[in-house]
């Protein structure tokens, strides 16, 4: 087994992840086999406990997504902030504030396709346009993802494999974030003017919920959030303490768990697991020395690197297959924080960047709102300059 | 019925809390190991009770020995027995695909066209279920055969309970038999090197004995379900929805078997096989993957992956080895009685957690008795009781874990207790079986 062979294996994978979106657990599945088979890999030596740490965090958050969902929450806190609003300019930035708040507590990819729903329907309710909406909400969800170690699956990646702490992410990231977002919400705001410039029919905040069960949600959530946010200061790791929350609401809640529980998409943690036992693979074998042939990394540079490859290439499997490469390359904390910042704005420049992009515009399309690439980049890639601009000049020079 | 439930629990727990901490006091068990033990119980009742989804249990479960400190990640990572939990990934894609595209039904179409009545089929299904268990995994056989149980004896309207009970017992017993056929006795031929005829001469029979007395401990109590609703000789239309997926399906299910066959010769495990297989089946089923995944039961891996770390924290405590050795030892030399011990212990403990963990906790014990006192047929008595413990319960083995949960899905639901009730009945009269064979015999 050559390490060729290898680059090729994991090359092809994440080529054919891209093309064909909707296999990406089969292919990484494929991949891992492969790889575990032709280098007689152990799979002691390639569970660890970052891959289980990580996993663990996407089982939390799938527990939290899909109580949030059934419980109404989304709908109730969109039509909420909604009944506030009196144009079609603060109704389209209201949205975009939750819809980035939404993803940065319980991650993209698992928040931004019930959110997306949600806003299209009630676009749709108060006679706005959702498609200009809909593509400025991916994008604002995916610049907002980065304030959070939950906020997206490549955060949650690097941060376990770096050991990067629930409140250092936040102390680090928020102040970044904040003006990236104001930014490219500004720079959206310049592209769509013209079409939003109506006046919103006042309407007010009635949402039939289960009062409880929304309730009961809503403390389930900031509960993971302060426990995360106090899990440095307690010594636990993060995983743990979202590991133990989760299965403690789905303990606590009884017979409407049933529905959380039962609906959830498993298969995302098979995706998830597969993609960084394939990276893992991939780092024990000699493959990535034939990438590391640069003695110098910047943090612009690998800033740079992910922003590129994550708006072709699914911003975790970028995340998770750089991982073993910079870490032959000892670079230093910088590289690995600019690192987050490139692959969660890489994922907003197209619809390929992310898996939730994808799932969020399909959703779209079976409702009858079909974007087209023009469409979405036209509004992607100058906010995601924009964003990308004010971190530059904020941080890397 | 909650409130008496809760009564009984809370009862319960104080009687364990003092009998346990009486033995604490004593010195007989230490503090980490009353509290693996402790939560062990816990576990088990609050599955067996049904208060809180099994699955949601059984995290509880992991979560309580996690924060005790008795297993760290490591040791969570250690005992998630990745071979177990491939195999039964690659097979449950394969067979959801099968399903997807209607495989099931065509089949049972040509096995209804054959005119079999409901104790023909009963009898076919479960001696082949029990023979191909004997030389192929009997997580792959007792998927596949359950599932074809089940559509057919619904569509001949027969019950599926009994045949589905049936067939997963054939598949446990079934494995016995042979060397290859069941954990265990790979353990035990590892630990001894005893030989794959070997095996079949002394443990052959006791599986074809076990069969015999399943079914028809199976039979008698359903007996009524037989006479009052069976139709025989219904033939039932069957199409192919899919006949790619269903080629697709077809192929990897064979290739997986015939990997697991050859597997001396490859040295390809059965997970990796199996994985294999899933893989052949997802790349190619195109836009259908996402029908195969949803099909997929992933609640089955969540708990059997909880139910093997569980295991785990009793066996890095060593309170398995601490019970068996000191049942074990407290008889003596007396060798009739060694055995009947052996048998039941071995047995009890394997229908409470996987088998696996139990006989690799009592190979030890068994290997100094056997040298101090010269009985080696102590190991058939090992390899019999951890064999057939996994009949007693939900949680003791995969196929029965398996076909108490697709009873469940396809709304036969039976609760844990009906279900173990009817596994405790099988494992004793079983077992008493075994006990007087082993005593005539050796």
């Amino acid at each position: 087994m050559t390490p060729e062979i290898t680059l090729l294996i994991v090359a092809s994978a994440l080529v054919g992840s891209t093309i064909w979106p909707y296999r990406k657990p089969a292919i990484f599945v494929a991949a891992a086999t492969i790889l575990v088979v032709l280098w007689g890999f152990s799979p002691e030596s390639l569970i660890t406990m970052e891959i289980m740490e990580s996993l663990l965090i996407v089982f939390s958050l799938l527990v939290l997504s899909g109580l949030l969902r059934y419980s109404e929450f989304f709908s109730f806190i969109t039509k909420g902030v909604l009944s506030r609003a009196r144009s079609e300019v603060a109704a389209f930035l209201l949205l975009n504030l939750v819809a980035a708040l939404m993803s940065s507590l319980a991650a993209t990819s698992l928040v931004l396709l019930y959110m997306v729903t949600i806003s299209i329907n009630i676009a749709r309710e108060y006679g706005l346009n959702p498609k200009p909406l809909l593509i400025s909400m991916i994008v604002s969800s995916n610049i907002a993802s980065i304030s959070t170690m939950v906020g997206d699956i490549s955060n949650v990646i690097i941060a376990t494999c770096r050991g990067f702490s629930y409140d250092e992410f936040l102390v680090r990231m928020v102040p970044m974030a904040l003006p990236m977002l104001m930014g490219a919400l500004i720079v959206q705001y310049l592209i769509l003017r013209g079409e939003l410039r109506g006046e919103l029919e006042v309407r007010p905040h009635q949402v039939t919920v289960d009062r409880s069960y929304l309730h009961y949600a809503t403390a389930s959530l900031l509960l993971m959030f302060f426990l995360s946010l106090l899990s440095d200061y307690m010594g636990i790791a993060e995983s743990s303490v979202m590991g133990v929350v989760a299965i403690a609401v789905l303990f606590i809640g009884g017979e409407r768990m049933k529905e959380v529980y039962e609906k959830v998409r498993w298969e995302i943690l098979l995706y998830i697991g597969a993609l960084l036992i394939t990276a893992k693979a991939f780092g024990l074998s000699s493959a990535p020395s034939l990438i590391v042939s640069i003695q110098q990394v910047s943090p612009l540079h690998i800033f740079l690197a992910s922003l590129g490859l994550s708006a072709f290439i699914d911003g975790a499997e970028t995340a998770a297959i750089s991982l073993p490469v910079l870490g032959r390359l000892a670079v230093n904390e910088e590289v690995w924080w600019s690192m987050v910042v490139g692959t969660s704005l890489g994922s907003a420049i197209s619809p390929f960047g992310s898996i939730a992009n994808l799932l969020a515009l399909r959703r779209a399309r079976r409702m009858g709102i079909d974007v087209s690439y023009r469409e979405y980049l036209r509004i992607s890639v100058p906010s995601v300059a924009a964003a990308s601009l004010i971190y530059l000049l904020g941080g890397v020079l | 019925m909650r409130l008496r439930l809760g009564n009984l629990l809370f009862v319960l727990g104080l009687v364990v809390s003092y009998y346990f901490g009486y033995l604490r006091g004593a010195g007989v068990i230490t503090e980490e190991q009353l509290r693996a033990l402790l939560v062990m119980i816990a576990t088990f009742l609050l599955i067996a009770t049904e208060y809180r989804h099994k699955v949601v249990a059984a995290l509880a479960g992991v979560t309580a020995l996690w924060l005790l400190g008795i297993l760290s990640g490591e040791d969570m990572i250690h005992f998630l027995d990745m071979e177990v939990i491939g195999l039964l990934f690659g097979m449950m894609v394969v067979v959801s695909a099968l399903k997807v595209g209607g495989f099931f039904g065509k089949i049972t179409s040509y096995l209804s066209g054959l005119g079999l009545t409901g104790m023909q089929f009963f009898f076919v299904m479960t001696s082949l279920t029990a023979v191909l268990s004997a030389f192929l995994d009997n997580i792959t056989v007792s998927l596949f055969m359950i599932t074809v149980g089940i559509v057919l004896s619904r569509a001949m309207g027969i019950n599926p309970v009994p045949i589905t009970v049936a067939t997963a017992s054939a598949a446990v017993v079934g494995g016995m038999g042979t060397l290859v056929g069941d954990p265990p006795n790979i353990m035990i031929a590892a630990a001894t090197g005893i030989t794959f005829n070997e095996f079949l001469v002394h443990m052959g029979p006791i599986a074809v004995l076990a069969y015999a007395v399943v079914i028809l401990t199976i039979l008698l109590i359903y007996r009524k379900h037989f006479i009052s609703e069976r139709r025989e000789g219904v033939e039932i239309e069957g199409q192919l929805i899919d006949r790619w997926i269903t080629a697709v399906g077809l192929i990897s299910f064979a290739g997986a078997v015939a990997l697991f066959v050859l597997q001396d010769i490859t040295g390809i495990s059965p997970a990796t096989a199996a994985l294999y297989a899933a893989v052949i089946t997802m790349i190619l089923s195109g836009d259908r993957i996402n029908d195969i995944l949803k099909d997929v039961e992933w609640d089955v891996l969540i708990f059997l992956g909880s139910l093997l770390v569980l295991a785990g924290g009793l066996e890095k405590t060593g309170v398995l080895h601490l019970i068996a050795d000191a049942l074990v030892r407290s008889i003596g030399p007396n060798e009739p009685v060694m055995v009947t011990v052996l048998l039941w212990i071995s047995a009890v403990l394997s229908s409470v957690v996987d088998n696996i963990p139990v006989t690799a906790s009592l190979i030890p014990v068994v290997a100094e008795i056997v040298e101090e006192i010269g009985a080696p047929h102590l190991w058939w008595t090992l390899a019999a009781g951890a064999g057939i413990g996994g009949i007693a319960t939900p949680l003791a083995s995969v196929p029965m874990l398996i076909a108490y949960r697709t009873l469940e899905q396809e709304g036969h639901k039976m609760s844990f207790w009906e279900f173990t009730k009817i596994g405790l009945i099988l494992l004793a009269v079983t077992t008493l079986a075994f006990n007087v064979y082993l005593l005539l015999r050796y």
